[in-house]
């Protein structure tokens, strides 16, 4: 099945791990409009701790947005988080990527630390700050990632570096 | 409209690239008003999506 053309739609997204009580930060197209390149994106990304309590807070989540997975297409079940480094799933309120915590500093203590606080009216919540959306683009280095960087790049002048396991690493070598 | 190859309206397309353009300018704004207009850049950029799959249905994405 062909995925919907369904609006992301973050506060709707948001207000639903809120009131679960999920722990979360926005990240991916949304966190690089909050620091300043707005620009388009199709679905609201979150990084989430490594953590099973927060699964479960999370599946609660997604089963109050008729949460399915993309391919093949079937319903997403409580419990379908174990274990996943990442899970795309489509809602009725648009696509939705979960990212589970890396090694700092991409872990979810450092880059929620980092983010900004925001509130769209339907309570707060974290999105991540100008040093960790440069990591996360660093180390996932797609087209799309690098023309962000260019475009932060051009509006916030030199951007944060922070060293990243598994990529700078290979360069001393 | 007879004779444009991606058969889009484009009194509505300019429309929408105007108020893009608009959109892009965040001097001075709250980050909550970042975010809604990235979400409104969204919705048009679904709507412009959504237009050029019903006239073309090839370029639907996998």
């Amino acid at each position: 099945m062909s995925r919907p053309l369904v609006d992301p739609d973050l506060r709707a997204v948001t207000a639903a791990l809120i009131a679960a009580g999920a722990e979360f930060v926005v990240i991916g197209g949304f966190a690089v409009i909050a620091n300043d390149f707005v620009r388009a994106t199709e679905d609201v990304d979150f990084l989430i701790p490594d953590d099973t309590e927060n699964d479960k807070l999370l599946d609660v989540a997604l089963t109050d947005l008729d949460a399915h997975w993309l391919a093949p297409s079937r319903p997403f079940a409580p419990g379908d988080l174990a274990d996943r480094e990442h899970s795309r799933l489509w809602t009725r309120v648009g696509l939705v990527d979960f990212l589970r915590e890396g090694a700092p500093p991409l872990d979810f203590a450092t880059v929620s630390a980092s983010a900004h606080v925001a509130d769209l009216g339907a309570g707060r919540f974290r999105v991540a700050g100008l040093s960790s959306i440069v990591s996360f683009k660093r180390l996932a280095g797609r087209p799309r990632d690098r023309a962000d960087l260019e475009e932060l790049r051009a509006i916030h002048g030199e951007l944060p570096i922070d060293p990243l396991p598994g990529l700078d690493d290979q360069a001393d070598d | 409209m007879a004779g444009d190859p991606f058969n889009i309206d484009r009194g509505r397309w300019k429309a929408l690239d105007d108020e893009q353009r608009r959109l892009l300018s965040t001097a001075g704004m709250s980050i909550e008003e970042k975010l809604r207009r990235g979400q409104r850049l969204s919705a048009q950029a679904a709507t412009l999506r959504r237009a050029i799959v019903r006239d073309e249905p090839s370029a639907r994405r996998p």
